[in-house]
């Protein structure tokens, strides 16, 4: 059952994926990537990881999927400028990808099965998935938590500096 | 599972610089914001002034001998982090001095431009002391995003936007890999820390995931074949950035690589090193032939950097304690000539307006002092005695033939011949040809001071190099058992 879930999940994964650069019209593409989006969350609740899959739901799906398709129309480009011909680069990357894929996979036995056995859940039961989420980034990973948030007053200040409007006409003049 | 952080006053107290910097520009910060009218000048000179005093304290640090680990080991202050800190702000210091006169030709967001400048420097130090691939990725990823903004500032100008484009699209790719390498890598060792990884077995994961990294710190440090924006960005970016671009990050992520290749993976020296040569030769081979065609100066020593770096990966190939010590005194060497060479860029480009090496012809009729500046920076970069870049050449020359590396010391003496040539027809523009325009250029007093600073690095390191030398032999003491565990643990490593 769990195996079936599993390939369920997995399998819409890689088609939904491969819609994304099969299909012609943008728009498209990043619905299809909405769907491989909720799938992806769905694989994280098999594994016990509630948390993780709501976040997949809210900040993927939510925030960075709307940005993409806010890009998508505002650029409006035309039919003939949305595509260069990459496919010598595509099939080349494509290849050495794939290889990868196979070294990792041959280098060890598969184990689906212990895949399903090992997402039995033996810390979070205790206190539960947030919470222990929650109490590692406050503690064992507190030195890359506070370093991200200065990472975005960086980026605060920059989208700023970057994108306000009226500078160049009013000083210029 | 329990709350186990302890922080006692004593532990922060390592975290101190990193602390008092993020105060000390965020009351910059404040202080531009709130003051209208201030003159940018007076915010320069705050930043100068507070990074100064980080500066100070780790030079006190480092006197003291202050050190210690952080949260689980994510965070190390040791002398090598120490080092590469005080690096990193003696660069910071520099590139803001320099950057005074340049910033006076912004319209808007002048004081901005100093807190993101701090803000890099500040991430940049937190990439001296990262000891785990998350910290890494994290710090990595925020003295970049400061970069992003800082490269494309110029916003009325295309070259400017262009180059901020191509360096953030590249950047995030560039921290694709990272994040990828760092996931195989977590998948195959179950830990973060470089000073766990350093008894797992080799596995193809491991091997994939450590390249993934290197390409992103290779395209860091600018090294062959991980170097294509470096060309536009350095042209299109506003000069001081370049500067600041040119040393700052490469000297950070040198650190990174230093700690992760002789702590995480000194087990697989024997592979490893391979790819160091191959980087290294690419390097200085593809740096030092184009540069011999460009026409602007910012491009000319932004491939000229490339070729730089292929010298310090000499360092790395050796892959000794020596190795080491030279990769840090051969930074300290190019820091004060790039500077200083950028300096004198800076200063007439803000004059004449322009980049092209061309109108560098007769330099030497309308500004004898950043003509004979130009052509002590020029020569140290190229390594003539007695200035520090022949040490610095000589320092890492040594560490190669230790380990028996001809093939690679053929390859970078010829390569000095090479980069002789393109330096030398900068100074001959400057000194024989005529200028077009023989009105005198008047130098600012904080590019004066710059250039001053340059001089005095590239002089002391060059005849008296004693006390560097000794300095970072005393900074990279932790490795001087790497030799040691590469032979105990050769006969279990399989070459990953």
């Amino acid at each position: 059952m769990a195996n079936l879930i599993f390939f369920y999940f997995a399998g819409i994964i890689v088609l939904t994926a491969t819609l994304v650069v099969a299909l012609r019209n943008p728009v498209y593409s990043a619905l299809s990537l909405l769907v491989m989006f909720f799938h992806v969350a769905g694989l994280y609740v098999t594994l016990h990881a509630e948390f993780l899959a709501a976040i997949q739901i809210i900040i993927y799906a939510g925030a960075i999927l709307v940005l993409y398709l806010f890009v998508v129309m505002l650029l409006n480009l035309k039919r003939e400028e949305r595509f260069h011909q990459q496919t010598l680069t595509a099939a080349l990357l494509g290849l050495v990808l794939f290889g990868e894929a196979v070294l990792l996979l041959a280098s060890r036995p598969l184990r689906l099965s212990s895949m399903s056995a090992s997402s039995e859940p033996n810390v979070a039961s205790a206190v539960g998935n947030t919470e222990s989420i929650g109490e590692l980034l406050y503690s064992t990973y507190l030195f890359p938590f506070e370093v991200a948030s200065l990472i975005l007053l960086v980026a605060m200040i920059g989208a700023v500096i970057l994108s306000k409007k009226g500078l160049l006409e009013s000083k210029s003049s | 599972m329990t709350f186990d952080l302890v922080l006692s006053g004593s532990d922060l107290l390592l975290l101190a610089p990193e602390i008092f910097l993020t105060v000390w520009l965020c009351v910059v910060l404040a202080i531009d914001f709130s003051i209208k009218n201030l003159d940018h000048e007076n915010i320069a000179y705050l930043s100068v002034g507070g990074v100064i005093a980080t500066l100070l304290n780790l030079l006190w640090f480092d006197y003291l001998g202050v050190t210690g680990t952080l949260f689980h080991d994510m965070f190390v202050l040791d002398r090598l982090a120490i080092f590469f800190k005080i690096f990193v702000l003696l660069s910071t210091v520099l590139v803001i001095l320099s950057s005074i006169d340049y910033v006076k030709s912004f319209r808007f967001f002048r004081g901005e431009y100093y807190f993101l400048v701090m803000m890099s420097a500040l991430g940049m130090m937190f990439m001296a002391s990262a000891h785990d691939l998350l910290s890494v990725f994290v710090t990595l990823e925020f003295s970049t995003f400061g970069f992003y903004v800082l490269v494309a500032y110029l916003r009325d100008d295309v070259k400017s936007n262009e180059a901020g484009l191509k360096f953030f699209i590249l950047g995030v790719f560039a921290a694709g890999l990272l994040a990828y390498g760092v996931s195989l890598v977590y998948g195959e060792t179950g830990t973060l820390v470089f000073s766990e990884m350093a008894h797992t077995p080799g596995s193809y994961g491991l091997a994939i995931g450590f390249l993934m990294i290197f390409a992103a710190l290779g395209f860091k440090i600018g090294a062959v074949p991980f170097h294509s924006w470096i060309p536009d960005t350095y042209h299109g970016a506003p000069t001081p950035v370049t500067a600041f671009l040119s040393i700052a990050p490469k000297g950070a992520a040198m650190a990174i690589l230093i700690r992760m290749f002789y702590v995480a993976l000194a087990a697989f020296k024997p592979t490893w090193v391979l790819l160091f040569v191959v980087a290294s030769i690419l390097s200085m081979t593809y740096g030092n032939i184009v540069a011999i065609a460009q026409k602007n100066i910012k491009r000319l020593l932004a491939y000229s950097g490339i070729a730089q770096i292929g010298n310090v990966l000499i360092g790395l190939a050796a892959g000794t304690k020596r190795g080491s010590d030279a990769i840090l005194f051969y930074l300290l060497t190019y820091l004060f000539a790039n500077l200083g060479a950028f300096a004198v860029v800076i200063g007439v480009g803000n004059l004449i307006k322009s980049d092209e090496i061309e109108d560098y012809n007769g330099l030497n009729r309308r500004s004898p002092f950043l003509a004979a500046a130009m052509l002590i920076f020029l020569l140290s970069l190229a390594g003539v005695p007695p200035l520090a870049g022949f040490i610095g050449k000589l320092y890492i020359f040594v560490a190669a033939i230790d380990q028996e590396l001809y093939t690679l010391l053929a390859v970078g003496l010829i390569n000095i011949i090479i980069s002789m040539y393109y330096y030398l027809v900068v100074v001959k523009k400057m000194y024989i040809n005529e200028p077009v325009d023989p009105s005198p250029i008047r130098v600012s007093i904080p590019i004066k001071t710059v250039i001053y600073v340059g001089l005095a690095g590239t002089l002391i390191l060059g005849i008296y190099p004693r006390p560097f030398i000794e300095w970072v032999v005393a900074a990279t003491l932790m490795f001087s058992n790497v030799t040691d565990m590469v032979a105990a643990a050769l006969p279990h490593g399989s070459g990953g």
